[in-house]
């Protein structure tokens, strides 16, 4: 990634595009549409915390649907048993959905990288089995109600509008929060693992605890994210944590792209409205979506805004491309000079 | 006949599975509903007060999706307006919808048993939480006392000796964990020995070993419970093993049994949801699946599902007629003392939880392939813990 | 009113070559005897997860490719079959030409799709998530989403002192027995066998020494999929399909094939008696509702102790 520009200048799209989303209910939206927006949002809270996983080390979680309904079945079991409302519950339910990932993370960081693939899957699977035998403490596969509502300074949310604009503002926190990690020295020894692993770990770097620290790191948001959905839908249960919504998540990142910051948001976007947009007959509709996302995969395999931007750049910026690549040439020779 | 202000329109919402994993059972509810809406409409609309009103049906797809269900409800229940929504079959969606439709007065009608959890006279007494909610299956200790009792009925005089012992195979999914332990205290209550109930993964195709372990138990009736599609995948099976002298098929209708030219040299003895379609004792049944097909629906597995909400739609309309108004109060209230003339039952009436009661068929398939079905009322009370 | 059974597409056929067992109770159910039918019921189960294992095993371990629709290819393999077999032509040359089209298929994908990922596993991973939606709806387009079966191929059922096997089950664990040992030999014994697995350790080197690893790398895709052809049209003998059940079934699948040792065929083939043998008795024997666990925390525990799996394997396609 190309760290000459300040590291601000990264945030500004994202920035932007928030912006933009907070517009939105002004524009008189239907609540069929504020419902799927607000769905899509807290995808996107979880996906912030994939692309900090994949984007920076290279390491693509297929449980972290798991990791959501850790947090999710947290925040419904703390309302249950202990009365602890919405506001506590999302740094609890990301704490919680935290530890599982370091439950996960340390056997299965053991093996490499493709390996690490299925083996989440399974622990994604195992999570989901154990939920539906977990007889009345866990609800078994009915699952759980949440009878909390979210209250805002005492006054609780009853409208979709209100909703949608906590979900927005902690897509706004996960976009801020992945842009620090990933431009602190925390990212950048990611990134160095991810470059080149035998070289970080003979730099003495701890290998294997950075790994997990970013998988921890995933759970949290993905944690955050299962509260945000246990209170919208107020009803959950095991299949929604399944094998099939990883598999989502982990399309959305790919689609959108991980290691832009603009990425998770486009991609938790364009998967959650694409059916909604192609009404056609389902099947259909099916069709052409798999047969999409095997276009984009294939032709932009660093995910749809990067490939944007290389368009755009292809398109307009040949200019200063030619300016940047000269000076880089004659940096460059410089220390080639200096030998 | 001129209507005077005929272009008043009702509207009434669907959400239900019209495509993806639970089409099968999803795409029942429009088809019934949308028939009992034609034919309200064409015996002139529903009259309320002084003003006689056009019903439309609004549905909407829910994917089996929770998101979709979630997004569909919501544009009812805001957007749309609708006076009641009926859905859906995937009893997780209509536990989230409720949440929706509960607190912005919208009546609705879902058949899943499974809300007996949330149903209590507590809960939907005016200004309570589920007010106005409506379950539109028996409770669940009727249905299975009334399977029960029909079973065991029909399969003792085919089989040819009493029948003591019984092993229950199921689904492990939350419906079938619910049903599962209303019916063997059903069993139970009729006198069987129960030694074990087998749950297997919903997505199991080889059941060879669940059966094998049913097998050693010597049971003299097996019953499936749930679901259809693998009940259907494990019957050869069972048959090919030799597992027991007879067998029952939760949710198979014997049109299925028919369809699939299905055939064994044991007793079977099925139950409909909550009538056959393929052959019924009830006339009735008969005349409503007749023009349900001939609407255009598929004869699937999950057919007679669609009557869990078309007598519905009937008696929310008489019920708008007696209350003399579309206010949600008044037409609770009204549905509440109503006693509806419907397919499923002469005389339907909700009860102190807002659960209706009525019979269940069932059928059984002699080995030469003789099929009889009866109608089975169901126990007045829950049997004894 | 007698209605004789059909034997149309769709319909299940059940006949039977003796008639019902005159035994008393105690005698038809010993222990021993159950003993012995869950042992066979272990190994049909077996015969099948084997199967699909061996197909997996060989493309994700020796060309590099994640191809998670298997399962896919493996429905495919049972549609055709189906219409085959509706299509009046008889089981034994519906198999042939499941094999066939399932292989044309992977050939096909491979040169047109995945060939084009093999830098980037990932994407070949992320690829075949897309493939998986589209074979299933392609083929609910085509039919519809309900259960598709054929009559019996061998109707007949085995009964041998209280323990009964269905002819078809043994055809199956006879088949499977064929041509995994078929395959190892191709694979193992060979002079191109050897050259793949070379081609795996060290790509660049391999194709100096003038092994063709592109072709190679189409071939065991090739291979793999007419397996996961074969694999759908004994399936679709035994049990019904829908177009969703490839996807239950890939899951274990690539589990036996990490617990075995990627690429290593006899690690698949006892990886998978195994695992067919302890979901058999887990079920068999009261756990039944963890059935499907076991494939899961069975491979998450021999990948913590032995990444490479029981046998030893590859370590998968390299990242480039």
């Amino acid at each position: 990634m190309n760290n000459t520009l300040s590291p601000f200048r990264s945030l500004v799209p994202a920035l932007v595009a928030l912006a933009l989303l907070a517009l939105v209910p002004a524009l008189g939206p239907s609540n069929r549409l504020l419902s799927l927006a607000i769905s899509a949002g807290i995808n996107v809270v979880a996906l912030y915390g994939l692309s900090v996983l994949f984007g920076q080390t290279g390491i693509l979680s297929m449980g972290h649907a798991a990791l959501v309904g850790v947090g999710a079945y947290a925040a419904a079991l703390l309302a249950r048993d202990t009365g602890v409302g919405f506001w506590l519950a999302l740094p609890l339910g990301g704490i919680f959905a935290g530890i599982a990932a370091v439950v996960i993370g340390v056997p299965s960081l053991r093996v490499s990288g493709h390996h690490f693939v299925i083996m989440t899957f399974a622990f994604g699977q195992l999570l989901t089995i154990v939920l539906t035998n977990g007889g009345d403490y866990t609800g078994a596969a009915t699952g759980l109600d949440l009878q909390l509502p979210v209250s805002v300074f005492g006054t609780p949310v009853d409208d979709l509008m209100p909703y949608y604009y906590i979900v927005l503002a902690f897509v706004a926190l996960s976009a801020v929060a992945s842009w620090a990690i990933i431009n602190s020295p925390y990212g950048r020894t990611l990134r160095a693992i991810r470059e080149n692993e035998k070289l970080s770990a003979s730099l003495g770097i701890n290998i294997g605890r950075h790994k997990i620290g970013a998988f921890v790191v995933s759970g949290v948001f993905a944690g955050v994210s299962g509260v945000l959905l246990a209170y919208f839908l107020r009803h959950i249960s095991p299949g929604q944590f399944a094998s099939f919504p990883s598999i989502y998540l982990a399309l959305m990142v790919m689609i959108g792209g991980a290691r832009l910051l603009l990425g998770p948001l486009a991609g938790g976007i364009l998967v959650s409205f694409l059916p909604e947009v192609l009404n056609l007959d389902p099947v259909e509709s099916r069709i052409l979506y798999g047969v999409c996302l095997i276009a984009v995969i294939l032709v932009l395999p660093n995910g749809l805004i990067a490939g944007l931007l290389e368009g755009w750049q292809k398109l307009f910026g040949n200019a200063a491309q030619k300016r940047a690549d000269n000076a880089s040439a004659n940096a460059k020779h410089a220390p080639e000079a200096g030998r | 006949m001129q209507m005077a202000a005929a272009e008043d329109t009702i509207k009434i919402g669907v959400v239900a599975a019209e495509s993806g994993a639970f089409v099968s059972a999803g795409h029942t509810l429009p088809a019934g509903v949308g028939l009992a809406v034609k034919e309200i409409n064409d015996a002139g609309g529903v009259k309320v007060g002084d003003k006689t009103y056009k019903v439309e049906m609004v549905k909407r797809d829910d994917r089996t999706d929770i998101s979709t269900a979630i997004a569909a409800t919501q544009e009812l229940v805001r957007d749309e307006k609708v006076s009641a929504i009926f859905g859906s079959e995937t009893h997780d969606f209509t536990l989230a919808m409720t949440k929706i439709t509960q607190p912005a007065k919208v009546i609705q009608f879902a058949g899943n048993s499974t809300l007996a959890k949330i149903l209590n006279p507590q809960s939907i007494a005016p200004g309570a939480e589920n007010h106005y909610l409506f379950q539109s299956e028996p409770q669940e200790f009727q249905r299975s006392g009334s399977t029960a009792r029909g079973v065991l009925s029909l399969l003792t005089p085919l089989v040819g000796h009493p029948l003591k012992k019984s092993v229950v195979i199921v689904g492990n999914d939350a419906t079938g964990q619910f049903l599962t332990s209303y019916y063997v205290k059903a069993l139970k209550a009729e006198g069987q020995e129960v030694p074990e109930v087998i749950s297997y993964p919903p997505d199991t195709t080889d059941f060879s070993p669940f059966l094998t372990r049913a097998k050693s138990l010597n049971p003299d009736v097996v019953h499936f419970w749930y679901n259809g599609d693998s009940t259907l995948t494990a019957l050869p099976q069972a048959l090919e093993l030799g597992v027991a002298p007879s067998y029952f098929l939760f949710g198979v209708d014997p049109g299925i049994w028919k369809e699939r030219g299905l055939s064994a040299d044991v007793p079977v003895a099925m139950s409909c949801v909550p009538i056959c379609w393929g052959e019924s004792s009830n006339a009735n049944a008969k005349t409503y699946f007749k023009a349900y097909f001939a609407a255009g629906a598929p004869k699937g597995v999950t057919s007679s599902v669609s009557l869990l909400y078309y007598d519905y739609v009937h008696m929310l309309a008489e019920a708008w007629t007696k209350a003399g108004s579309l206010d949600p109060d008044k037409t609770v209230a009204a549905l509440e003392s109503l006693h509806h003339k419907g397919v499923v039952s002469d005389d339907l009436s909700f009860n102190k939880s807002h659960q209706v009661t009525h019979a269940t068929e069932v059928c059984a398939a002699a080995p030469g392939g003789d099929i009889s079905c009866a109608m089975q009322q169901p126990p007045a009370e829950a049997p004894a813990e | 009113m007698h209605l004789p059974p059909a034997p149309c597409a769709g319909g299940t056929f059940i006949q039977k070559t003796d008639g019902p067992p005159v035994r008393s109770a105690q005698q038809r159910n010993r222990a021993v005897d159950i003993l012995i039918q869950q042992i066979l019921n272990g190994l049909s189960i077996a015969s099948v997860i084997t199967l699909i294992a061996v197909g997996v095993t060989l493309i994700f371990g020796l060309t590099g490719i994640i191809n998670f629709a298997h399962g896919e290819f493996l429905m495919v393999g049972s549609i055709v079959t189906w219409l085959a077999v509706r299509g009046e032509l008889g089981f034994p040359l519906a198999l042939m030409i499941a094999v066939l089209a399932v292989g044309l298929m992977g050939f096909v994908l491979e040169r047109g799709l995945f060939r084009f990922t093999l830098t980037r596993p990932t994407n070949g991973f992320i690829v075949s998530l897309g493939l998986i939606v589209v074979l299933q709806h392609i083929v609910i387009f085509f039919y519809d989403p309900n259960q598709k079966s054929i009559p019996r191929p061998l109707p007949g059922i085995w009964d041998v002192g209280g323990v009964r096997i269905a002819s078809v089950r043994v055809m199956v664990i006879l088949v499977t027995i064929a041509v995994v040992a078929l395959t190892f030999a191709m694979v193992t014994r060979s002079r191109y066998g050897r050259a793949l697995r070379a081609a795996v350790d060290d790509r660049d080197t391999a194709a100096l020494m003038g092994i063709p690893v592109r072709r190679y790398i189409t071939g065991v895709f090739v291979l793999g999929s007419a397996l996961a052809g074969l694999g759908g049209a004994l399936l679709i003998a035994l049990f019904p399909i829908t177009p969703f059940t490839g996807g239950t079934m890939v899951m274990k699948g690539f589990a036996v094939a990490l617990i075995g040792g990627l690429g290593n065929l006899t690690g698949a083939v006892v990886a998978g008696l195994i695992l067919g043998i302890v979901e058999g008795f887990s079920a068999g024997y009261g756990f039944s509702a963890w059935t499907d666990a076991y494939s899961f925390a069975l491979m998450i525990l021999v990948l913590l102790f032995k990444p490479n799996g029981l046998f030893g394997g590859t370590s998968g396609p390299k990242m480039a």
